[in-house]
């Protein structure tokens, strides 16, 4: 009969049994609530890309604008990845570029390969929103919305990560309250940009949202086709 | 509740005849949203198998829920200026059939051309489009494709190269054959001037050698009969703006006519009776055409006894009006038909109208009529002065009809051994010859046969060489529009399968160095319009050289003729004479070229609804006399050859004749039309296996009692909407569809607002304001042909699948728009109203309201938006959508997208649309993805939209201009005005739903003699109602 019974040491367990059987469906919960999240899993994704292009050198110390290589910001929903004779305009030492900076880098032969007829470069997409989901860039960069909202101080990584979740929850709260995430338009690519009378950004957006007529939209059809 | 009131005269519509009859068939549909099919077979997963996936599914979940699949991002190495990455561009391209070329606009995103559009600025289009153009980006992506040439080795075939034919070229062509003796070529019509000018260095290089036109649809016998006229090739350019009268004799002018865009958008001017006197069209023709569908009367007519007609029309305007008499026959049939009360009475009123109107009336005969017809008609046209008026007669010079003729002498020499080597230029003879001359056994002779075409075809198989040719989206070319206006094609992409397009092709024969069509056509276009660049690229913008079309006729002693007729083909069709069998070209198909374009099989025909098939189309009273209905299997036989064909039976089609519509039965083709190889039957009946060469549009035929049953599928009753129970169903669809006559018009202009009375209205919920913009889309039944280009241009537009035929029959179609044909009047001789249906964007949308997980909401400018990531397949938007224009997703119909070898066909999607997957619901979106691609280009320079920035893919390819959209807030737009038109009401609006999209009621113009008489009912005695 013992066979069939409990050894005496499980006895042991009855107490927190209690405790685990109301802890676990919580624990499960938070665990996927938490652990699935956007905020853990997309922030901090950091690829390696083909050739170790430095933000933080070319937007940050030598003050290029975004917009010199990313063109079509402002005018199309992509803000264009440069093409290899955008580099060669500083990187090249033939018909195209002038600069003839660090031309025998050995980090560059990628970028004068391509550019010598080679295969073009395959860069990682980093901010990589659902196919589901239509952004455009214009819509948001013309109405005072800087690249720094949603891509962070790019101007100071060395490799470039996502630092925003880029979930819809977070598009949407921009959305409801677009006030202090709004800087002027000739402010835009100035990711480091802070109100210099003192004012508060919320204060100065919401005289930049009369201004710029700026109404963001909550309909699903904005972002899903 | 006070129950509506609606006005009991109004016209009773019927959409089949089983919802006639009310038969046993339609009302169980009516009971079924999606009818059930033949049970499906479930293979039911074992518990361990179950749990094997779950173990699986579960470990592939942890491992991938990370992160989703890395993307890359590959840049141009050296962008062109101004090319900016995933927005689209447009080319004006070109695409010839039957010899005419289409003038065309393409979209193409990042290199890949995804949506064809007419082009605005070419005469010839105006901005729309037929079915095929909408179709091409789907051709050209089928994985049916042929992808590298074949040759034929002992019996064998084998993969070869192109370098490999070149070597045969060298070493046979040039080599053995020399001169050209034995040499021959099987193209299809052309009119490229710079493709003529190969031709002649062909024929200069092999003298001896024959070059021949096939085309199975050619419009010969109007240029023989305009020849006899005029002494030159000549072709009838139609005005039918100016026509007040238009008399078509089996003519299709809004239909498969060549110009029939033109056609359409002129004939649509006449018919909005606010802006100009309406037109009125008779059609006198034996199987049902868009042409006859548009008419105003129409006269089912044996195709033998058109010519009768027309003979009585002449007698009747020389007798009593004392026009043509010089050529006018002495006596009219006046026994069989031409003795029946209804013939006579038609006869009057077209010969009274077209005597009243001289100068602006206009008669066409069509392509099925025999040259003495065409030439008859040619001289009845000047007798009324209507030369130079509504019809002008141009010197198609360089632009031949393909002659049959031609053929015949070809197969004769090779039946007679003559023939060595014999090049099929993108043509199929063995499916589409003429079954008499046997081209397939005359093949066999040829020591060499060679094939170029698209698809490895019935005519490849055969061949002891295939090349493979690119598709006009992936290559230059040139080509006169039905006008003659030279026309200009630009490749938009690289050929995906290292294709030859004809140019080269036929360069290549020649052998005398390399022809590449671009520089060809360049040096053409330098020699007839001066060798600057700047003019040749301009041309190539815009697709066109204006001014080029061609220069009338100067020929002034027109004859006057009569068409030769005999009597005894006027006699009444009585059970046991034998039955007239009418070729035509499929509506949706044409000859059988765009067989493998499942869009095109599953557009349900204007007329029949039929999918998936072709079908012996006969009349009710034909069918009852010889015993036969609805998908009886049955033997037809012309001239000793049967085939077995399913019968469709279908009001209004001539009593004694049997529409068989040709293109179909293909049996080499590819997955979508039926291909041997793979055992994949053959989708329809070929009826070109009856299709003689001394009956190539009408001819006798007998049918056998029935042999056994074949399920078409129709799409007729589908969706048929319920509204208060079947009792109420005949009144209703006259509260759907609205029409009258333009006298009900003039004393009523909105007759169709007070079709329905309902009380006045309360809403259950608060109403949403619309203060920004308020979309809205109206569409003039009035202009709407029925062509359903609009269906086929959503689809291209917004990617949506096909579903196949058991899951049609299953009413599991996904197409967007519907396009409901409503029958009116005598079923042997009904009218007809063609009515498209997409989401209506109801302000009170029933189907929100039942969504349990938001699915489907309302945006701020009323859109009636659809998540498809929310949807978890419900479907009780669906119940309870009043107008049935939701679609569900039963399967993952774009499963094979993620396979291997199918990644061609993601070059063709939209990219600006999301592919859905199964389980969710979908529906017209109103094209909010152009709705937003104007918003970003306005608002980034701080604009509003404005009005026509916002063109809806159906809007932009309709030929009538039928749809209109825009902002209802707008007070100044076009959609605000269409809107306000007397004509104007809301489908259902006695729901209160308050659609967003308006109908304007159709207006038609009868002949007050031949007009059944419609009452309306009047607007006194219900003041306190409200109109619907």
């Amino acid at each position: 009969m013992s066979l069939y019974q409990f050894p005496r040491w499980s006895d042991a367990i009855r107490p927190i049994l209690g405790v685990t059987a109301l802890g676990a469906p919580v624990y499960l919960v938070l665990l996927f609530y938490y652990g699935a999240s956007p905020k853990t899993l997309a922030v901090g994704y950091e690829p390696t890309q083909p050739v170790p292009f430095s933000h933080a050198v070319h937007a940050g110390e030598l003050g290029m604008d975004c917009r010199y290589c990313h063109n079509t910001v402002d005018t199309a929903a992509h803000a264009a990845i440069p093409s290899i004779s955008t580099c060669l305009n500083c990187h090249g030492d033939g018909e195209i570029g002038k600069g003839r900076i660090h031309l025998d880098k050995e980090t560059l032969a990628p970028v004068r390969e391509a550019g010598a007829g080679g295969d073009p470069l395959e860069w990682v997409r980093v901010h990589d929103l659902a196919d589901y989901a239509y952004f455009n860039h214009s819509a948001h960069v013309n109405k005072g919305v800087s690249c720094v909202e949603c891509h962070g101080r790019v101007d100071q990584m060395d490799v470039v990560r996502q630092v925003e979740p880029l979930s819809m929850g977070w598009c949407i709260e921009c959305h409801r309250n677009p006030a202090p995430r709004l800087r002027p338009l000739d402010q835009i690519t100035n990711l480091g940009w802070v109100p210099e009378d003192g004012r508060t950004r919320e204060e100065v957006g919401l005289e930049l949202m009369e201004k710029y007529n700026v109404h963001p939209r909550q309909d699903c059809s904005t972002c899903h086709r | 509740m006070p129950p509506l009131e609606r006005s009991d005269s109004t016209r009773k519509y019927w959409r089949s005849l089983n919802e006639l009859e009310q038969t046993p068939e339609f009302q169980e549909l009516v009971k079924e949203e999606f009818p059930a099919g033949p049970e499906q077979e479930w293979t039911e997963p074992s518990r361990r198998r179950f749990l094997q996936l779950m173990g699986a599914s579960l470990a592939l979940g942890t491992a991938s829920s990370c992160r989703w699949q890395k993307e890359y991002i590959t840049p141009m190495v050296d962008r062109p200026e101004g090319w900016v990455p995933g927005s689209p561009r447009h080319y004006a391209s070109m695409m010839q059939m039957g010899g005419v070329a289409q003038p065309l606009v393409v979209t193409s995103y990042d290199g890949r051309p995804t949506k064809v559009e007419g082009n605005k600025a070419h005469p010839s289009s105006q901005g729309s489009t037929s079915i095929y153009a909408q179709a091409a980006t789907l051709e050209m992506c089928d994985p049916d494709r042929s992808q590298a040439p074949m040759r034929m080795v002992d019996g064998v075939e084998q993969e070869s190269s192109w370098e490999d034919f070149a070597g045969f070229v060298r070493d046979h062509l040039r080599g053995q054959l020399g001169s050209g003796q034995g040499l021959a070529v099987l193209a299809p019509s052309s009119s490229s001037p710079a493709f003529a000018a190969l031709r002649a260095r062909f024929l200069e290089t092999y003298p001896q050698a024959r070059f021949v036109e096939w085309e199975a649809w050619s419009r010969i016998e109007e240029q023989k009969g305009l020849q006899g006229i005029f002494n030159a090739n000549i072709r009838p350019i139609y005005q039918l703006a100016a026509a007040d009268i238009v008399l078509s004799l089996d003519e299709d002018l809004l239909g498969i006519h060549p110009d029939q865009l033109r056609h359409a958008r002129d004939f649509a001017t006449r018919r909005r009776p606010e802006d100009r006197t309406m037109n009125r069209l008779y059609s006198v023709e034996p199987s049902f055409t868009l042409t006859g569908a548009a008419a105003d009367h129409r006269l089912p007519l044996r195709g033998s006894q058109v010519a009768g007609l027309l003979l009585a029309v002449q007698h009747e305007l020389a007798e009593k009006h004392g026009i043509g008499q010089g050529g006018a026959p002495a006596s009219a049939p006046n026994t069989g038909v031409f003795a029946e009360e209804q013939v006579k009475k038609f006869v009057t009123a077209v010969a009274g109208d077209l005597a009243a109107h001289r100068g602006s009336s206009l008669v066409a005969a069509g392509p099925t009529q025999p040259a003495s017809v065409h030439a008859a008609v040619a001289a009845l046209n000047a007798a009324l002065g209507n030369r130079g008026q509504t019809v002008e007669y141009h010197v198609a010079e360089g632009a031949p009809a393909a002659d049959p003729s031609e053929l015949v002498a070809l197969i004769s020499a090779m039946d007679g051994g003559q023939v060595d080597t014999l090049v099929c230029l993108g043509t199929n003879p063995v499916y589409d010859a003429p079954v008499d001359l046997d081209f397939a056994a005359a093949y066999a002779k040829v020591a060499n046969k060679v094939h170029f075409g698209l698809y490895r075809d019935e005519t490849a198989v055969q061949s002891d060489w295939h090349l493979n040719a690119a598709h006009w989206l992936e290559s230059w070319g040139d080509a006169l529009a039905w006008d003659g206006t030279y026309t200009i094609a630009q490749p938009l992409i690289a050929p995906l399968y290292n294709g030859q397009d004809a140019y080269g092709f036929l360069g290549m024969l020649i052998g005398r160095g390399e022809i590449e069509a671009q520089s060809w056509i360049r040096q053409q276009f330098g020699a007839a319009f001066g060798p600057d660049e700047l003019t040749w690229r301009t041309a190539v913008q815009r697709g066109f050289q204006p001014g080029t079309s061609f220069s009338r006729s100067r020929e002034t002693a027109v004859i006057a003729a009569a068409p030769s007729f005999d009597a005894a083909a006027a006699k009444v069709w009585e059970k046991g004479d034998a039955l007239e069998a009418v070729f035509r070209v499929d509506s949706t198909l044409y000859d059988g070229r765009f067989a493998n374009l499942g869009w095109l099989q599953e557009l349900p025909d204007p007329m029949t609804k039929l999918t998936w098939d072709n079908a012996a189309v006969i009349g009710p009273a034909t069918a009852k006399a010889l015993g036969l209905k609805d998908f009886d299997l049955a033997e037809f036989t012309v001239d000793g050859r049967s085939i077995q064909m399913a019968v469709y039976v279908m009001p209004g089609q001539a009593p004694g004749t049997v529409g068989m519509p040709l293109g179909y039965g293909r049996t080499e083709c590819g997955h979508v039309a039926g291909l041997n190889a793979d055992d994949i039957d053959p989708v329809g009946f070929n009826t070109y296996a009856l299709r003689a060469s001394n009956g190539m549009a009408f001819a006798a035929c007998s049918v056998s009692a029935k042999t056994g049953f074949y399920q078409l599928v129709s799409t007729q009753d589908h969706h048929a909407i319920d509204a208060i129970g079947l009792a109420g169903r005949a009144d209703r669809l006259g509260d759907l569809v609205r029409g009258g006559s333009l006298d009900e018009w003039r004393d009523h202009p909105d007759f169709a607002q007070h079709q329905v009375h309902h009380p006045p209205l309360k809403s259950l919920w608060k109403e949403h304001e619309y203060e920004g913009y308020r979309w809205g889309m109206a569409i003039d039944l009035s202009t709407c042909t029925g062509c359903s280009a609009c269906t086929i241009a959503c689809q291209s537009e917004n990617n949506i699948p096909i579903v196949g035929k058991d899951e049609v029959f299953r009413g599991r179609e996904m197409n967007w728009i519907r396009m409901d044909r409503y029958f009116t009047g005598d079923e042997e001789n009904p009218e007809v109203q063609q009515q498209p249906v997409g989401c209506q964007h109801c302000e009170n949308a029933p189907c929100e309201q039942v969504c349990p997980v938001a699915a489907t909401v309302h945006s701020s400018e009323g859109l009636n938006d659809m998540v498809y990531n929310r949807c978890i397949g419900t479907r009780y938007c669906s119940n309870n959508c009043p107008y049935k224009v939701r679609r569900f997703n039963f399967l993952n119909w774009n499963k094979d997208l993620a396979q291997e070898g199918a990644e061609v066909r993601k070059v063709s999607m939209n990219p600006d649309v999301t592919v859905r997957v199964r389980g969710v619901m979908e529906k017209c979106s109103y094209c909010v993805q152009r709705i937003a691609a104007a918003r970003s280009e306005r608002t980034n320079k701080g604009e509003r939209i404005q009005d026509g920035d916002v063109v809806t893919a159906c809007q932009q390819v309709c030929p009538s201009e039928a749809i209109h959209f825009g902002d209802l807030n707008d007070e100044g737009s076009v959609i605000r005005k269409k809107h306000e038109n007397d004509r104007a009401y809301a489908m259902l609006a006695e729901l209160n739903n308050k659609p967003r999209t308006a109908y304007l009621a159709a207006i038609r113009n009868p002949h007050p003699d031949l007009a059944p008489a419609h009452a309306v009912d009047s607007h006194s005695d219900h003041e306190e109602e409200q109109h619907g």
